[in-house]
């Protein structure tokens, strides 16, 4: 898709958050009078402002001649953000070890050329030097293995 | 003289066995990301946030400082060796030290930026230790509507400098603003923004979402990036001796460059890269043989390299007296202060000279390890770019993941690491920048404050911000930046 039309998505995002914003704040927070101002007179004042330059921005990209094609990189973007999510998820349950090694697998997906034995070796120096720096060292409070094999 | 008195106090600080410690760490550590292409700075002090909680401020302070100045250092041989910018503000040096190394001349390219680097790094120290007291004097007559008009000029600055459109920018400050309305306001005691998500009543963590744009989003980005070195030569210490005419060519730029970056260093909105960037520019159309740079020039390389240093040392200038941000790192190292009850401001020199002299006797000492870690340790630095990133960057995210984690104990904080990472990259895709985002974030409660401050004591009388001189002309440099900013990028059709 051409930048341009990017550019529109990206200020319609804008304007959304700028209007929910100011709504938001502006309905639920009072706004005080400008000798006593109170909790929603900037987040208001900012989601107007914010709307203003989402709309400008968006409309801009009609006159705007510029071609450039953007390449989204998706797989990195879903496996990344999957792999640290399941980190969170696994953490209390499979402990520090174990997660971080599912996380690394996981993660190591994201790049194409690596070989499932490389990503396992990998998995294991990680978590190896997880345990020697977060474990040993720094004595994070969490459980290293999960709780049914302690 | 006074002077001599503070520095010999600062270096009382600054020798003792911990900070000195934290000290080597920060600059060994800086080198290092430097080294790395597309973890820089800023994503590191990110990381190495929830760790300065449990150390003492002086010894965090001169840490992330060493780790800043540090990496200015270590992206110059990315730069130099793989035609691949180590650091944003680096990436000029590619241009003419890439060349220098197909030459064979790669060991004179990187010691003589290591100088360069090391004389910038002086002079801007000395030009911090010259001014910044003073400076705070001044300082101390700022009230609340000074406050309020200097950020917002620091505000449009980074908006309007760092994008490539200026809209675009000012949108992402707007944005971090509001996101740093999220939580508890310190004025009534209630909270904004927090959807009855009881994590989320003391605000976004400035970690997390630190982490989350520079960290993530950086990672996503560099997944397919390859990490090959084309230069196979090992560069020995005597293929490192300059020729005479290299040093004769290079005593101007340097003091050229010098001069630039400590300028630009010290306004809040600008830093090291830009400085870089203009001093490379200013050396090209003041020489006489302008074809020659993009080909090996040694002024293309030392110029660059001294302002990127300098820029990164007096941007403590406004962040230490004024306690306005130089730019987006020293906004980091801001809230390091906050998190350790030390009230940045114009009393932080009189009050606490222990942290501010011991920064800066910590920074000479930092340099002069830079220079010996940059010069014998060359050929160790260069045969870290042999690692592939695809095996590093796992390794990132957990580090990421654990250290998030260890701020609150809070999974949930994992998640929003995940999701302001992938929003932040699907942003970055758009051309959106990060750094105003932050700076925003950082300097958003600041500026609300001090902005109900000023109409609270002026009974709501706005012009309050105009009437007075200081408040007045900050307001009106604001303006005129960012109405030149739009009116130029108007007449280039680049909005």
């Amino acid at each position: 898709m051409n930048k341009k039309y990017y550019d529109l998505i990206g200020g319609i995002f804008l304007c959304g958050i700028g209007i929910f914003v100011s709504l938001y704040s502006y309905f639920h927070y009072p706004l005080g009078e400008l000798s006593e101002i109170n909790l929603g007179f900037f987040p208001t004042v900012l989601g107007i402002i914010l709307t203003l330059l989402g709309a400008i921005i968006a409309v801009k990209c009609y006159y705007s001649t510029y071609v450039e094609y953007i390449r989204f990189n998706y797989r990195a973007l879903i496996i990344i953000s999957l792999s640290i999510m399941l980190f969170a998820v696994l953490l209390n349950y499979t402990g520090v070890i174990i997660s971080t090694m599912i996380s690394v697998i996981t993660a190591g997906f994201a790049d194409r050329s690596t070989t499932l034995r490389a990503k396992f070796i990998m998995s294991v120096i990680v978590a190896l030097i997880v345990w020697i720096i977060f474990i040993k060292t720094l004595h994070i409070q969490v459980l290293a293995w999960p709780q049914f094999l302690l | 003289m006074e002077i001599l008195n503070n520095l010999l106090f600062g270096f009382q600080t600054a020798l003792t066995p911990t900070v000195l410690f934290y000290c080597f760490i920060g600059v060994l550590l800086g080198t290092f990301i430097g080294v790395i292409p597309g973890i820089g700075p800023l994503a590191t002090i990110s990381l190495l946030l929830p760790l300065t909680y449990h150390i003492d401020p002086t010894a965090s302070l001169v840490m992330l400082a060493g780790i800043y100045y540090g990496a200015q250092y270590g992206g110059s041989i990315t730069s130099i060796l793989l035609n691949i910018p180590g650091e944003v503000s680096t990436s000029v040096t590619c241009l003419d030290g890439y060349p220098m190394a197909q030459q064979g001349r790669a060991g004179v390219a990187l010691f003589i930026t290591a100088i360069a680097s090391f004389i910038g790094s002086l002079i801007g120290i000395l030009i911090l230790i010259l001014f910044a007291p003073s400076i705070a004097e001044f300082g101390l007559s700022f009230g609340s509507p000074e406050y309020f008009a200097t950020m917002l000029l620091g505000l449009v600055a980074v908006s309007t400098v760092t994008s490539e459109s200026p809209l675009k920018g000012l949108s992402m400050v707007v944005l971090g603003l509001i996101l740093g309305t999220v939580g508890i306001d310190v004025n009534t005691g209630q909270s904004r923004f927090d959807f009855h998500i009881p994590q989320l009543l003391d605000g976004i963590s400035l970690a997390v979402l630190a982490i989350g744009m520079f960290g993530v989003t950086e990672t996503i980005r560099s997944t397919d990036r390859e990490l090959v070195s084309n230069i196979k030569q090992s560069v020995n210490l005597k293929s490192m001796i300059p020729t005479v005419n290299d040093i004769k060519k290079s005593i101007m730029p340097i003091f050229r460059g010098t001069a630039i970056g400590s300028f630009f260093g010290a306004l809040p909105g600008t830093g090291p890269a830009i400085s870089a960037v203009l001093s490379y520019t200013t050396e090209k159309r003041i020489s006489k043989n302008p074809e020659k740079f993009g080909h090996g020039a040694v002024e293309g390389i030392v110029a660059p390299e001294s302002a990127n240093n300098s820029a990164t040392q007096t941007s403590f200038v406004p962040t230490l007296s004024l306690g306005i941000p130089g730019d987006s790192v020293t906004a980091l190292m801001l809230s390091v202060f906050i998190i350790h009850g030390i009230q940045p401001g114009p009393t932080l020199i009189s009050q606490q000279p222990e942290i501010f002299w011991g920064l800066i006797a910590s920074f000479i000492i930092g340099n002069f390890m830079l220079l010996i870690l940059n010069i014998p340790l060359i050929n160790v630095w260069a045969s870290i770019l042999h690692v592939p990133y695809k095996f590093l960057y796992p390794a990132i995210l957990i580090f990421i993941c654990l250290g998030i984690y260890s701020i609150n104990n809070s999974t949930f904080d994992i998640f929003v690491v995940a999701i302001i990472g992938a929003s932040g990259y699907m942003l970055n895709m758009l051309k959106f920048e990060s750094i105003p985002l932050l700076v925003g974030f950082i300097l958003g409660p600041i500026i609300e404050e001090n902005f109900r401050r000023s109409l609270i004591l002026s009974n709501g009388d706005l012009t309050t911000f105009i009437s007075r001189p200081i408040s007045l002309f900050f307001l009106i440099t604001s303006f005129t930046l960012l109405a030149w900013s739009v009116f130029s990028f108007f007449k280039n059709n680049k909005l």
